[in-house]
C-alpha cells in the first residue's frame, strides 16, 4: 500500500466528517490498524467516515468507465480526456457565478460535465477525477465536478487521442460543450466566405443543416468539398455556441463523408416549440416558435430612420461612422412578449411588421406625417397591446439578454366557446 | 438580465397570499408566494377598473380597483408611475383595463401580509381582452392547481417527483414552496374559482351568484337576457351585494384614519336591520374580494 494511496482515502475521511477535530496522525493510525487486520481500504475508509459522525457514502477508489454509468450516482472517480470545455457565467440564486460546461471521454465513451468550480481545466487535458457526481438533466445524465471533486491533471499518453471514438448525436441534441460529435445530416443552405486571422485568409464555409429532429447552423473551417443537398456524415466535429445558438463546428482534424441521398427522408422540419422559461434555460436557439402576450411595445417601433451604408438606427441625420447622411426610413416593431413563463425582447421587421399590421410601410409613413409619432404608437397600441401572437426566428442572448428575432409572425385568433369547453374537461380532473 | 415574467392570476389567488421572499440586496427582486405556488414580483391583469381615488392632498397618489370575476385587486399609483398614474387619472370607469405591474406588500404587523400592485402600464382595453386573459388565468392557475393536487397525492413530495409527473421546473419549484409556506390548500375552493371564471365568459344554464359580476351588469356590453333574469328572480332574499354595500359604507364612514372597530360597525350595520351573522359574512366576502382588511385584531380597513 503507497503511502499517496492512503492520503487520497485519509482526505476523504477529513473531508466528510464535519465536525473536523481528528488529526491526520489518528486517522493514519487507525486506518493502519484496519489494514493489518485485512480490511479493504475502502471498507476500513467508510467504517471510520462513520465512526467519526460523518455521513456514509458510498466512495470507491476504483475507477469507473463511462460507459458503465447508467444511473445518476452520488459519488464516481474516473480517469477521462477533457474534449470540449466553455465557461458559462449565470445568475444562481441572485449572484453571479461561472460555471464550465463541457465533454470529457474515455476509451469506453464520453459524457458532459458542468464543473461548478474554475479546476483550470483545457481541452485535452487527460485528468483523473475523484468524486465526481451524476445527475440526470432533461432525461440525460450529466456528470458534475463540484465542491468535494477533486481533479488531477495526469500524463495525457494514459488516455491516447485516437483511443478515442465519437459519439452519434441528432441535431436536437445539440448543446454548447460538446466535442467528438458524429452527425449525420443533410446540407439545406451553404455559404462561402473568406476571413482574415493573424494575417493570413481563411474560407469559411458556413449554412444550415438538418436532419428527422431538428436544424442546426455549422461552420466547417476546412474546404470538405460540400454541397447543398448533400447527406454527410461529419464525425469528430464539436459544439460552440454563438450567442446561445449551438452551431456544430468541424475542421481538418474531422472526417466527413457524402453519403446516399437516400440516407434521410425528405421532410421539412417544424420549428422548436418552447415556453419562455425554457428559452431563457437554454439562452437562445436556431428556429424556434414562441406563443406569447404582447405586453409592451418599446420605443424605437413603427417610423424609423437608417444610415443608407451600415443600416444603423439613427436619431437624427448624423451617423455615428459615416456623419452626415440622407437617412433611409424603415419600418420596425420592438415587442416585449410574456407567455406567464418568462418574457423576450423580439424585433420584427417591415415585412414581418406589414404582415401583423395588416398594413403597409406607406400607411403608417402616412399617418406619421399627418398625425404624428403618437398617433402612431396608439395605433400600434391598439392593433397589439396584449394580443396573443405566434412567433417564429431565431433567439439571440447578448448583454441586453434575449431577442428573438422574428422572420414569422401570426395573430393568435380569439376562440371563446372552444377554449372555454376544452378547459371546463380539463376541470373534470379536478374531484 | 432576466426579466420578471408577468403571472397571470386572480385576484383571490393574489389576495391570499401570505408569504413574501425579499430580495437580499437592491439587486435582487423580492417575490410574493401565493397559496398556488405562483412566485410573483410582475403580475398582467385584465379586470374592470371600478373606481380611482387621490388618497393624498396635493401630490398625485392614487389607490384604485380592478375587479375580475373572483375579486378585486388593489393598485397604488404614485409619482414614480408617472404615465400610468396619468392613465388611471383619466380613463372614465368603469372601463376594461389591462395592468401590467409589481408586487407590492403591506405588513402592518407580523405575521400579516397584504399584497397589492404598483403599476407599470395601464391600457384600456376591449371586452375581448378581458375574456382572453380570464381563459388564460384560469388555464395557468388550473396548471399550478394540478401541481399542487399531485403533491397532496405523494408520500415523499420533491421537485424531482414533480418533474418526473412532466410538470415543469418553475410550477414544481413553486409547488413546493407553497407546501411549505401553507399548511393547507383548499384545492375545491380554487377548482370553483376557475369554474365560475369559465362561466362568467361563457355563461351555461347555472344562476351566477358573484356580486362583481352585478357591477359589470351595469356597464358591460356584454348583457344578455338570461343574467339579467337571474337578477330579478332573487328579489325575495336579501341580496348579499347589497348588504355588503351597506357594511362597506359603513365601515367607510366609522373608519378614518385608524380604522373602524369590528363590533362598532356590527352595532352600526344592526341599525340598519341587517342580523349579526349576515354581517359577519359580509365582512368576511370583503375581506376576501381585497374591499378590506384588518391592520390589527378587530379593526377593519379599507383598502
Ligand atoms: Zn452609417
Amino acid at each position: 500500500m503507497d503511502e499517496k494511496q492512503l492520503d487520497t482515502h485519509i482526505d476523504t475521511i477529513i473531508n466528510t466528517v464535519k465536525d473536523n477535530k481528528v488529526s491526520r496522525d489518528e486517522i493514519l493510525k487507525e486506518l493502519q490498524r484496519f489494514l493489518e487486520y485485512g480490511v479493504p481500504l475502502d471498507h476500513a475508509t467508510q467504517t471510520l467516515i462513520k465512526k467519526y459522525g460523518g455521513t456514509y457514502t458510498p466512495i470507491s477508489s476504483e475507477r469507473t468507465l463511462l460507459a458503465d454509468i447508467q444511473s445518476p450516482k452520488s459519488s464516481v472517480n474516473l480517469l477521462c480526456r477533457v474534449i470540449a470545455i466553455t465557461p458559462k457565467t449565470t445568475t444562481v440564486k441572485g449572484e453571479e457565478k461561472t460555471l464550465y460546461y463541457g465533454m470529457v471521454a474515455d476509451e469506453s465513451g464520453s459524457l458532459s460535465f458542468t464543473a461548478w468550480e474554475d479546476f483550470q481545466l483545457q481541452t485535452d487535458d487527460v485528468i483523473e477525477v475523484t468524486n465526481a457526481y451524476l445527475r440526470e438533466w432533461r432525461g440525460a445524465l450529466k456528470l458534475n465536478f463540484g465542491e468535494r471533486t477533486k481533479i488531477e491533471k495526469t500524463d495525457q499518453k494514459r488516455i491516447p487521442k485516437d483511443t478515442i471514438t465519437p459519439q452519434t448525436y441528432t441535431l436536437n441534441d445539440l448543446h454548447g460543450g460538446i466535442g467528438l460529435v458524429e452527425v449525420t445530416a443533410r446540407i439545406e443552405t451553404l455559404n462561402k466566405r473568406t476571413i482574415e486571422t493573424n494575417g493570413t485568409t481563411k474560407t469559411l464555409f458556413s449554412g444550415v443543416l438538418s436532419d428527422e429532429t431538428a436544424k442546426s447552423q455549422f461552420t466547417a473551417w476546412h474546404d470538405f468539398k460540400l454541397k447543398e443537398k448533400d447527406i454527410i456524415k461529419i464525425s469528430g466535429g464539436y459544439v460552440r455556441t454563438w450567442k446561445g445558438i449551438p452551431q456544430l463546428t468541424f475542421d481538418e482534424r474531422s472526417t466527413v463523408t457524402k453519403l446516399p441521398d437516400t440516407t434521410l427522408p425528405e421532410t421539412s422540419i417544424p420549428p422548436r416549440t418552447l415556453l419562455l422559461y425554457e428559452l431563457e434555460e437554454l439562452q437562445g436557439g436556431f428556429d424556434i416558435e414562441i406563443t406569447g402576450t404582447v405586453l409592451e411595445i418599446r420605443d424605437g417601433s413603427g417610423i424609423i430612420n437608417r444610415c443608407p451604408q451600415c443600416k444603423r438606427t439613427l436619431q437624427d441625420t448624423t451617423c455615428t461612422i459615416h456623419g452626415s447622411v440622407t437617412p433611409e426610413p424603415d419600418l420596425r416593431l420592438k415587442l416585449i412578449i410574456d407567455d406567464g413563463t418568462g418574457a423576450i425582447s423580439t424585433i420584427l421587421d417591415k415585412n414581418t411588421t406589414e404582415q401583423i399590421l395588416g398594413k403597409t410601410f406607406k400607411d403608417i409613413q402616412n399617418l406619421e406625417k399627418k398625425q404624428g409619432h403618437q398617433a402612431v404608437r396608439e395605433e400600434l397600441y391598439a392593433h397589439l397591446f396584449c394580443q396573443q401572437l405566434v412567433l417564429r426566428g431565431n433567439a439571440l442572448s447578448d448583454d441586453y439578454g434575449l431577442t428573438l428575432i422574428v422572420k414569422n409572425a401570426e395573430i393568435v385568433p380569439l376562440n371563446i366557446e372552444e377554449q372555454h369547453d376544452s378547459l371546463l374537461q380539463e376541470m373534470e380532473t379536478i374531484p | 438580465m432576466k426579466r420578471e415574467p408577468a403571472w397571470r392570476l386572480f385576484a383571490a389567488e393574489y389576495n391570499a397570499t401570505q408569504k413574501e421572499i425579499k430580495g437580499r440586496e437592491q439587486k435582487t427582486p423580492s417575490y410574493i408566494i401565493t397559496p398556488l405556488g405562483a412566485k410573483v414580483n410582475r403580475v398582467f391583469i385584465v379586470g374592470v377598473l371600478t373606481d380611482v381615488e387621490n388618497i393624498t392632498e396635493g401630490k398625485d397618489f392614487l389607490r384604485a380597483h380592478v375587479s375580475d370575476p373572483s375579486g378585486v385587486y388593489t393598485l397604488y399609483s404614485g409619482q414614480y408611475q408617472q404615465d400610468a398614474t396619468e392613465t388611471l387619472a383619466t380613463i372614465d370607469v368603469p372601463a376594461y383595463v389591462a395592468v401590467i405591474g409589481k408586487t407590492r406588500t403591506y405588513i402592518p404587523e407580523e405575521g400579516q401580509l397584504f399584497v397589492s400592485i404598483r403599476p407599470e402600464i395601464v391600457q384600456e382595453v376591449t371586452a375581448q381582452t378581458r375574456d382572453r386573459w380570464i381563459l388564460q388565468t384560469c388555464q395557468h392557475t388550473k396548471k399550478r392547481l394540478d401541481a399542487i393536487n399531485e403533491i397532496s397525492n405523494m408520500v415523499t413530495p420533491s421537485i424531482e417527483e414533480l418533474q418526473k409527473l412532466n410538470y415543469p421546473r418553475y410550477l414544481a419549484e413553486g409547488a413546493m414552496l407553497a407546501k411549505e409556506h401553507y399548511e393547507t390548500v383548499d384545492i375545491q375552493r380554487y377548482a370553483g374559482i376557475i369554474r365560475d371564471a369559465l362561466d362568467y365568459v361563457f355563461p351555461t344554464n347555472e344562476p351566477h351568484e358573484k356580486s362583481i359580476k352585478e357591477i359589470e351588469i351595469k356597464t358591460s356590453p356584454k348583457i344578455n337576457d338570461s343574467t339579467i333574469q337571474t337578477k330579478d328572480n332573487k328579489n325575495d332574499a336579501p341580496k348579499a351585494e347589497e348588504t355588503e354595500e351597506i357594511v362597506m359604507h359603513t365601515i367607510k364612514k366609522l373608519e378614518g384614519d385608524l380604522g373602524a372597530a369590528w363590533d362598532l360597525i356590527v352595532e352600526q350595520c344592526k341599525k340598519q336591520g341587517l342580523d349579526e351573522s349576515t354581517i359577519e359574512e359580509s365582512l368576511a366576502s370583503l375581506m376576501d374580494k381585497g374591499f378590506i382588511f384588518e391592520p390589527v385584531l378587530g379593526t377593519i380597513k379599507t383598502t
